[in-house]
Parts: C-alpha cells; structure tokens; sequence
C-alpha cells in the first residue's frame, strides 16, 4: 500500500476533520453545518463501539489460545472466556428483562464486583501498616494531610474536635483546588499542544502500522 | 524495644480480622455520630429543590459494580428528589453495566412515585465513545440512540417527543468514577450550552470535582459520605448513613495502624536521638 494511502491521506483527514470540529466548537454556525458536526460525531459513537467489539474479540483472542497451550493460569482463561459468553447467551435465550438475567447479573457481576473492591481493604491494610514510614517532611506531610482529610470525611472527626471538618474542608477547598486547576491548565496546553501537532501532521501515532521511515 | 518490635510484626490476619470488627460491629451496634452536611452537597440539593417541576435531567449513570455501594444511595435520594418534583429524567451510561444497574435501581424509586416509563422516565442504554459521546447526545440525542434500553423505539416513547437536545435539557447528572467525564461534562455540557451539572463523583474523583465547584459544577455530592449526607437531607435515611459509623470507626483504625507501623520514628523523635 502506497505512502499516500497509508499516510497522507489519513493526515488530510485528520487535519481537515480537525479544524472543521474546531471552528464548529468555537464559533456560531448556520445549522446545516451543525447537523454535518452531530453526523460526525454519530459516526465517532459507532466507532467507539465498534473498538469495545474489538476489544472483546482481542480478550477472546488471547484466552483462547492460552487455553490451547496449557499456559499459566489457563484455567482462568477458562473462567473468561464463558464469562463472556454467559450473559449474550442468557439475554438472548431469556431477554435482558428476565429476572433469570437479573438474576445472573445479580449474583455474579454485582455481588462479585463488589467482593472484589472490598478486598482492596485488605490490600490497603496492609500496605498501610507495613509501608506508611515517615521518611522526611515531605512523607510526614502527605500522612499529615491524610490524617486531616480522613478525620474531615468520617463523622468521628468532628465528634473529637468539631475544628477538624473546617481543616479537612480548607485542605479541600484551598490548596488542593490551587493545585489541581493548576495542573489542568497545565495539561491543557499540554493537549492543546499535541492536538496543534497532530492536525499539522508532527504527531503521526495514530497512524499505527508504519515504521520509523515511512513516519 | 521487644515490644516496639512486636506491635510493629503483628500478623496480618489479625489486623485484617480487627478491620472486619471495626466495620462489622457498628453495623450491628451503631454509634449514632452526628453528620454535619458539607456546602457542595447542600448545594447540589439546593439546585434540584429551586428547579421548577417537570425540570428534564439527563443522568449519566456511570455505575458499575464498584461504586454502587458508595454513589448508589446518592443517586437514588437524588432520583427520589426528582421525582417528588415530577422532573423528567433520562437515564443513560458511558459503561456497559450502567444501564443494567440503572433499571436495578431506579425501578422501584420509579414505582414507588408512581412514575410512568417512557413518559417520565427512560434509560436511554449504553453510549460508548466517551467525550464524543456526550457531545453527540447533548446535540441531538436520536443521532446517537434510535432505541432504548429495552428495544423500544426512541420515537414511539412519549418523552423523546419532548426531549431532542441540550435545548429541553435542565441539568446534567454524572456519577461514577471516571476522570475523564468529569471535565468532558463540563466542556461539553456546561461551558457549550451553559447547562447546569452536578457531580456524584467517586472518592478519589473529589480531590479531582472540587475545582469546578461551584462555578462550573452547581454541586458535588462525593462518595459515601456525601450518600449519607444526602439521605439525611431528602429524609430518606438507608445503606449510607447506616455506614458512616463503620467509616468512622475504620478510618480510625488505619490512622492508629500508620501510628503503629511509625512507633520507632516517633519514639526517636520524642527522645531526640537518632533513627
């Protein structure tokens, strides 16, 4: 496949599309362009969609042949790949509906989703207890802030000292905010940056499949 | 010093069965702690309570199994508070699970005020595509759902007659725990059309939501403390509240435990001599 397929004509694209989107964003148009913008991006909501596809198929994918070759844990490969297939099967044959599909998805996503997340408790347990050391002032500072963050959420906090929330609320409110906004404007020219090279043609990542030279 | 190092090699299943203790007992007997209201959550309710009735929403219900426990007593006190003021509500999600969780839940909120599906409220189903997503619905919700949830046709349901763009929407709702989607709703939702949003974020999404508060988002009801809280103010009292003392009495346990894994320092530094 020629350079041009492969790359100039994706990069026209993407520099065209881009600028299009962006002035649509930023200026008032005539509604005819509107409706070309919300076809776009009806078009971009199928192709997320189409990637989950993908995704599952490249899961699939790679179960299945961990099975084949009795590799690692191949039983849990097993355990995924009918896990994938259980509930398009049960909805199917029963309806998403049904209480046998409510039933399913009750017991094994619900039930065990959240088992899993309470055994993060016990992972930060023990992280806590083994690995919480006070090295410097800056560790000192972060299980400082912590601490008042902590005693700010649980309603103990205050029942010990009402002065806590009014902490845990300026740690919040004051230095947390200052530095968050100032990281998202960071970011921002960060992105604003990639997004200037990539419609120009500088960021050829999305690309893909091509090598050093043909970048 | 034996004893120092004894309480700093204590074994782990002994200080996992002590944190099962410390959250089970309250449960079983609570401590009845006062929960004092946070602004942002007063805020968030305050906005809803000053709409005017038959207010739409559109709710991204980012639900997952992880986060029901935390968000869902908020998001259902808040669709409960909807409801009592006849807003029109749309629910749909950026996540698969989303849509499955909503019908869970909000089902019997819905029957429970005599609501009406497709007439006052509809789940949508599942948007992928993240940030585009939201931009497409917000500008014409048909182009991106042409059924619902459940099969059903977008225009055989009486409430997409209504209900085609950001132009009929009133507010904006997202709870789950994505980083991405707080900012996207403020991009796409409030600084485009200048809708108001409120957030029912995570907990470790607060730290992230608080900034836009309250000049972007009108209110953020965080994690299970903000669940609770929000029961206490829409007097529905549930899972949340009934939690807070087992919170309380965990998060006074880590902080004993990161006391005890520092006992050395800390005994050093009192004694003044070196580590």
């Amino acid at each position: 496949m020629s350079l041009i397929i492969k790359r100039n004509i994706p990069m026209i694209i993407t520099f065209i599309l881009g600028l299009f989107m962006t002035f649509v964003y930023f200026f008032e148009v005539p509604s005819s362009i509107t409706n070309i913008e919300n076809t776009f991006n009806g078009w971009a909501t199928i192709i997320g969609a189409l990637v989950a596809g993908i995704g599952i198929i490249v899961l699939l994918r790679y179960n299945i042949r961990r099975i084949q070759r009795r590799r690692g844990d191949w039983i849990y490969s097993i355990i995924t790949v009918v896990s994938i297939f259980i509930f398009p099967v049960i909805s199917l044959v029963y309806g998403m509906k049904s209480s046998t599909f409510n039933l399913w998805f009750t017991i094994l996503n619900r039930n065990l989703g959240v088992a899993v997340y309470g055994i993060v408790l016990f992972a930060l347990t023990g992280g806590v207890y083994r690995a919480f050391r006070v090295r410097n002032i800056n560790s000192f500072l972060l299980i400082l802030s912590c601490f008042l963050v902590m005693l700010q959420i649980a309603p103990i906090g205050e029942a010990i000292w009402s002065g806590f929330p009014s902490i845990g609320n300026w740690m919040l409110e004051i230095p947390n905010t200052g530095a968050f906004r100032g990281l998202m404007i960071a970011s921002v020219f960060g992105t604003l940056a990639v997004a200037f090279r990539t419609l120009i043609g500088y960021e050829r990542g999305y690309l893909g499949g091509l090598g050093e030279e043909e970048k | 010093m034996d004893l120092i190092k004894k309480l700093q090699n204590i074994p782990m299943p002994v200080i996992n069965l002590i944190m099962i203790a410390s959250i089970a007992i309250p449960l079983v007997i609570p401590l009845g702690l006062p929960i004092k209201i946070d602004p942002m959550t007063r805020a968030a309710y305050n906005t809803i309570q000053n709409m005017p009735e038959g207010s739409v929403v559109i709710f991204d219900y980012g639900m997952t199994a992880s986060y029901i426990i935390e968000m869902g007593p908020a998001c259902n006190s808040m669709t409960a508070q909807m409801f009592e003021k006849d807003f029109k509500i749309l629910f749909f999600s950026g996540d698969a699970q989303g849509p499955v969780f909503a019908e869970n839940e909000i089902s019997p909120i819905a029957e429970e005020f005599k609501k009406t599906y497709g007439v006052d409220w509809v789940i949508l189903g599942f948007a992928p595509g993240g940030e585009v997503a939201i931009t497409a619905i917000l500008a014409d919700i048909k182009n991106v759902f042409s059924e619902d949830f459940y099969g059903t046709p977008i225009d055989n349901l009486p409430l997409m007659e209504v209900v085609q763009n950001h132009e009929q929407i009133d507010l904006a709702i997202y709870t789950g725990g994505g980083g991405d989607r707080l900012p996207a709703w403020v991009r796409q939702a409030n600084t485009a059309y200048g809708t108001t949003v409120i957030f029912i974020p995570a907990g470790g999404m607060i730290a992230y939501a608080t900034p836009y508060y309250p000049n972007q988002a009108a209110g953020i009801v965080g994690s299970l403390r903000g669940s609770a809280e929000y029961e206490l103010l829409t007097r529905r009292p549930g899972a949340a509240i009934s939690g807070m003392d087992s919170l309380s009495l965990s998060f006074l346990y880590l902080m004993f435990l990161v006391i005890l894994c520092n006992i050395s320092v800390i005994i050093s530094f009192i004694k003044g001599g070196k580590k």
